[in-house]
């Protein structure tokens, strides 16, 4: 079992999850969000298999694009989340230029290092998810979650297809890596045993009318944690289960999109393109955004289809 | 080969060479009426007693042409062949006889070294208390003590144009990987510096440049010896009493090697506390300066009433009273190492004016800080390993700037900066956070914690059986 | 390497939007909320972050016509930022509890600066400025605190589990409820919402049973007489199991008992006469707890929940439940506690 490819692959399946998909689940499917995470994981096996099948040699204007439109949502959901609720006057734009400086650093040094950096965040991201569930045990009711099959099933089909494609998709970028696609389907089950565990404790410790109406909740469910009458209020502590995700996302889209462009320059104006446009276009105009988040599924699977292509193009030579 | 036409033009030119030097002695003496005999040395680093008893006695009772090696007394004898050696082996001790066509070379080095003694940097309660001295035989030669086996090798190289110094690798021939050995080697071969005074002078050619530390540096034989039985090398030069063990990681860093003579259930705790110290010396200052001033809300109720009564007629903000005060802690621990102790101990009382009371009283700083600060540097004053205090330091500063402008968020960012950079670092080829991070559970077991394990390290060594049941 | 350095120093510089000096924040710790004739009128607990003197935090009072404005009004008095994150209680009179709960709920959640972790009180009987007078966040918290370890005749829990039986549509929300006497603060009882509409409260007692019935911690005292002469009992560690049956719901009941008080005859070696205590016990909290679920039954307010927990079993919404449905309550009481003596008088 190799630890640094299971490492990757769990932070590049996680951050779309981050104040952009469980909202959505919790309207879509409320206590039955559960099941939608099983079926939503049945449904990520073939993903991953036609994922594995697919050939990119000629096709590079479809992968500048899908590379592109990670990164406009990556930055968005970054700059939404630290300016809502960590640091409130500062602009976006100033919120979001350490992160670009700190990954474009990274992401010029060799893979090697990268791999190991990762295995380190993992234990640290697994650990500290462990000790945020022991303390957070006290406040689950399973009579929350009960009972099942009450929501209408449609909402549960769009919610597992919705799981599927987030935290699948993004698996194109570490095609690179050579993994094979048995281990690949191994690590991938483990990853959504951990989301499926995170829903479970939102919903549980929040009834799922309370998780309805937020448009965080596994943000605010760390809220809850209490302990002895000294440790409370450590949301913004606990939060670093997520933090590393973004991070190791954005380092592999400019690694795989200086891959394409092969030319330092004109890398870096189209980085600073989009950063603007996400900053000043996106990210400040409300309804973009909220539109963004809601369509950003289908346009996940638009781009699946056309790799789709890629395969039976392949076929016919 | 020579004859006593040359001989003459030859001494001459040695005497001319060693013009200014009053200690070039030359001592001529007739063994019959045709045949001469000549004697050099340097009077400062010959040992007169040998010299008289062995060579001098020995030569002014022959009467006829005699075989050097046979005749005189030496358990080192070298026969030169080029004038250019004589130079070396005179400034080594030797004393040189040059006979009608031969020229040797006979060693009667005078001892003026010290002896061993305790060592001063890594002390301990239990175990052996010797240290490396200055000379190079004698490093050996403790060395030696402790691996009775005739696969350590020694490869010699002599490096400095003007101090021509003795440098020796050593390395266990079935256990050390031969990889390391050549490169290191070739790394060696290749330096050309004018002085080596200390084996310290060889670290920047030996490692890349990085912020930590990456070569061991140690006083004591038996981490030398054990160092080589786990597959690493060892390097001693002649001058130094610092060897340098290759390559070091940061787990050697942060555990001293003297652990080894305790108990492992109760030394188990003592690691985790380092590690945790590690950590928390660079993380708690710039974790008291976000909370305090961007996310209050982590405070408990209790303590945030309290600080803010606290911090009422302070005129500096929070982070420029931590910056000074952590410069104030580095030039207290400066003056610490550099004043010497015959002087008298004001320092320590001037150091506890500038941090304690007087400070509070005077109302430029808060209580809270002083005790945050202190609690720092006594969690940094953990490892015995300097560079790696100052390192730490590097990075204490970057993450309090970090967190100063951007709360807990930059200081985020300024731990997946720091663990990159400690995984980018390398070793000789191999990485910084070796046990832990490409995971090999026997040198973990061995140096993170102690835990008992039969085996050595895959990655380091050839041969992996250490104990046989 | 050095030009991105200077870079990144000089991006660096144009951080600290958002430094704030720790004594420059307001750390308001109650508000109480009152409405008359189309105003919000507000009290803010101010606390004083500067040598403690006579008293330790100051009231400020505001007024505006939404709840927004009377927050923001409110930064026109103070000398400080407000900073909300440490609040303790808010305390809202009856007006406000009964027409303009929805306006303050949706205001305290959308809000990133306030945290659910507040008790929400509602004030019976007292004005707001004649409360508010020394320190009252703290004390009404521990308040309610120390009652769950006593009696607990209240809701203790922050307005984040008032605010889940709000949104959900088959249980009705509670709410402690205090009044004001003798320059006290004193605990009246559970307050009935429903549907975002304060109706009434339930005094001690039946709080007491309410909270039994909720699975909550509860004690309750139980005045038996034989003779003219009293014996005093009190439930304590009860566990409730709800069974339901078409339209027929059961209601197990298992609780241990302790007597505290006697000052009657009996002769407490006997073991029969802990089962006729059992039994007297049994038909007394049986017509308690008939009085309390008709009571529920004739106002209609599902305080109990047998809408969202029948819903669990059966999975069909009925909000109508709990008129139509017929309770019946199964009792077992079991005595095991006397206290260190048998008997106060000498035989």
């Amino acid at each position: 079992m190799n630890k640094e490819h299971l490492s990757l692959t769990y932070f590049i399946s996680r951050p779309f999850f981050f104040g952009i998909i469980y909202s959505q689940l919790f309207n879509l499917s409320g206590n039955d969000s559960l099941i939608s995470c099983v079926i939503g994981t049945l449904l990520g096996f073939i993903i991953l298999y036609l994922i594995s099948k697919m050939n990119f040699d000629n096709h590079q204007t479809i992968q500048l694009l899908f590379y592109l439109f990670l990164l406009i949502l990556a930055l968005c959901s970054i700059e939404t989340y630290v300016s809502s609720f960590l640091l409130v006057k500062t602009p976006k734009i100033i919120i979001i230029i350490p992160a670009i400086m700190l990954v474009s650093y990274v992401s010029f040094k060799d893979t090697n290092s990268l791999k190991k950096c990762a295995f380190i965040f993992f234990i640290i991201s697994t650990f500290s998810l462990l000790i945020v569930s022991l303390l957070l045990s006290s406040y689950l009711n399973i009579s929350n979650v009960l009972p099942f099959f009450t929501t209408e099933s449609l909402g549960i089909l769009k919610g597992s297809v919705i799981f599927a494609i987030m935290s699948c998709v993004p698996n194109i970028l570490l095609k690179e890596e050579n993994m094979p696609l048995k281990k690949q389907i191994i690590y991938y089950l483990m990853v959504s045993l951990i989301n499926t565990l995170i829903c479970f404790l939102t919903l549980a410790a929040l009834t799922p009318n309370v998780a309805k109406i937020y448009s965080y909740p596994e943000y605010m469910v760390l809220k809850r944690i209490k302990l002895l009458s000294f440790i409370e209020n450590v949301e913004n502590i606990s939060v670093l289960i997520w933090y590393f995700d973004f991070f190791f996302l954005l380092v592999f889209i400019f690694k795989r999109l200086f891959n394409l462009i092969k030319k330092r320059v004109v890398f870096g104006i189209i980085i600073a393109l989009t950063t603007l446009l996400t900053t000043f276009y996106i990210a400040n105009n409300y309804y973009l955004t909220i539109w963004l988040y809601t369509y950003c599924p289908l346009i996940m699977l638009v781009f699946f289809l056309l790799f789709l292509t890629t395969i039976s193009s392949e076929k016919h030579k | 080969m020579l004859n006593t036409m040359n001989m003459n033009s030859y001494i001459k030119r040695i005497k001319k060479e060693f013009k200014e030097n009053p200690d070039l002695i030359v001592k001529e003496l007739k063994i019959n009426l045709l045949k001469k005999v000549y004697v050099i040395f340097l009077d400062t680093l010959c040992s007169q007693d040998k010299i008289n008893n062995y060579i001098l006695k020995r030569l002014t009772s022959i009467k006829k042409s005699f075989q050097v090696e046979n005749t005189i007394p030496g358990s080192n004898i070298v026969k030169l062949t080029n004038h250019d050696e004589i130079e070396c082996y005179l400034y080594n001790g030797f004393t040189i006889i040059i006979q009608e066509k031969e020229i040797y070379a006979i060693e009667t080095k005078v001892d003026i070294n010290r002896s061993v003694s305790t060592n001063e940097t890594e002390t301990s309660l239990k175990g052996p208390k010797e240290a490396f001295t200055e000379n190079y035989q004698t490093n050996i030669g403790l060395i030696k003590k402790r691996i009775k086996n005739h696969h350590l090798k020694i490869k010699n190289v002599n490096l400095g144009r003007l101090s021509n110094t003795n440098i020796g690798l050593l390395y266990i021939d079935n256990i050390t990987k031969e990889k390391i050995v050549n490169d290191t080697y070739h790394r060696l071969s290749k330096i050309d510096i004018d002085l080596i005074n200390d084996s310290f002078d060889l670290y920047p050619f030996l490692s890349k440049k990085s912020i930590f530390p990456t070569i061991i540096s140690t006083e004591r034989p038996d981490r030398c010896a054990d160092a080589l039985s786990n597959g690493k090398i060892v390097i001693i030069c002649d001058g130094s009493p610092n060897a340098l063990i290759i390559p070091g990681f940061l787990v050697d860093f942060l555990h001293p090697y003297v652990d080894k003579y305790n108990k492992s259930s109760n030394i188990n705790f003592t690691k985790v506390i380092r590690l945790l110290c590690f950590f928390l010396s660079i993380i708690v200052p710039a974790f008291y300066i976000a909370i305090i001033n961007y996310n209050q809300e982590a405070i408990p109720s209790s303590l945030i009433i309290n600080f803010a009564i606290q911090r009422n007629n302070i005129p500096f903000p929070a982070v420029i009273e931590c910056l000074v005060m952590l410069i104030i802690c580095e030039i207290l621990r400066e003056s610490d190492l550099r004043f010497p102790t015959k002087y008298g101990s004001a320092v320590s009382v001037l150091g506890a004016l500038l941090i304690g009371e007087a400070s509070v009283s005077a109302g430029l700083v808060t209580p809270i800080m002083i005790i945050i600060t202190a609690f720092t540097y006594i969690s940094s004053l953990l490892f015995t390993e300097i560079e790696l205090g100052n390192a730490i330091r590097t990075y204490r500063f970057i993450f309090l700037l970090l967190s100063a402008f951007f709360g807990l968020y930059g200081l985020m960012i300024a731990f997946i900066f720091f663990i990159f950079n400690l995984c980018d670092t390398q070793s000789f080829h191999y990485s910084y956070t070796f046990p832990v991070s490409p995971f090999d559970k026997n040198y973990f077991d061995s140096v993170f914690f102690k835990i008992h394990n039969r085996f050595r390290s895959k990655r380091l060594t050839k041969n992996i059986v250490k104990e046989k049941v | 390497m050095k030009k991105y350095f200077l870079i990144v120093i000089l991006l660096l510089l144009t951080g600290c939007y958002d430094y704030v000096e720790i004594n420059d924040l307001g750390f308001i710790s109650a508000v109480g909320i009152d409405y008359q004739d189309g105003f919000y009128n507000g009290v803010f607990e101010l606390i004083k972050t500067e040598e403690i003197q006579d008293s330790q935090s100051i009231m400020i009072n505001a007024t505006g016509q939404t709840i927004n404005d009377l927050f923001e009004n409110l930064t026109l008095k103070i000398t400080k930022s407000p900073y909300y994150h440490h609040l303790k209680t808010v305390v809202i009179s009856k007006e406000v509890a009964q027409n303009h709960l929805k306006e303050l709920a949706d205001y305290l959640i959308r809000s990133p600066k306030i945290r659910n972790e507040f008790y929400l009180v509602i004030l019976e009987d007292s004005n707001l400025p004649d409360v508010f007078q020394e320190e009252v966040g703290q004390k009404i918290v521990s308040l309610i605190k120390t009652s769950n370890k006593q009696i607990n005749v209240v809701f203790n829990k922050s307005f984040e589990d008032i605010l889940e039986k709000l949104l959900n549509d088959k249980i009705e929300a509670t709410a402690t409820v205090i009044g004001f006497q003798d320059d006290h603060f004193i605990l009246k009882g559970i307050g009935l919402f429903k549907n975002y509409q304060y109706i009434t409260y339930l005094d001690t007692s039946k709080s007491s049973l309410l909270n039994i019935l909720n699975n909550e911690d509860a004690k309750y005292p139980i005045k038996l007489e034989y003779d003219k002469k009293l014996i005093e009992l009190e439930l304590y560690n009860t566990k409730v199991k709800y069974l339901f049956n078409h339209n027929q719901t059961t209601i197990h009941i298992n609780a241990e008992a302790k007597i505290l008080e006697n000052t009657t005859n009996l002769d407490l070696r006997d073991h029969q006469i802990y089962e006729q205590l059992e039994n007297d016990a049994i038909n007394i909290l049986n017509k308690d707890m008939n009085d309390l679920l008709n009571y529920l039954k004739k106002e209609n307010i599902d305080v109990i929940g047998l809408n969202d927990k029948q819903f669990k079993k059966s999975r069909k919404n009925n909000p109508q439940y709990l008129i139509n449905t017929n309770i019946k309550i199964d009792i077992t009481i079991k005595i095991n506690w006397k206290g260190t003596i048998f008997q106060i008088d000498n035989e």
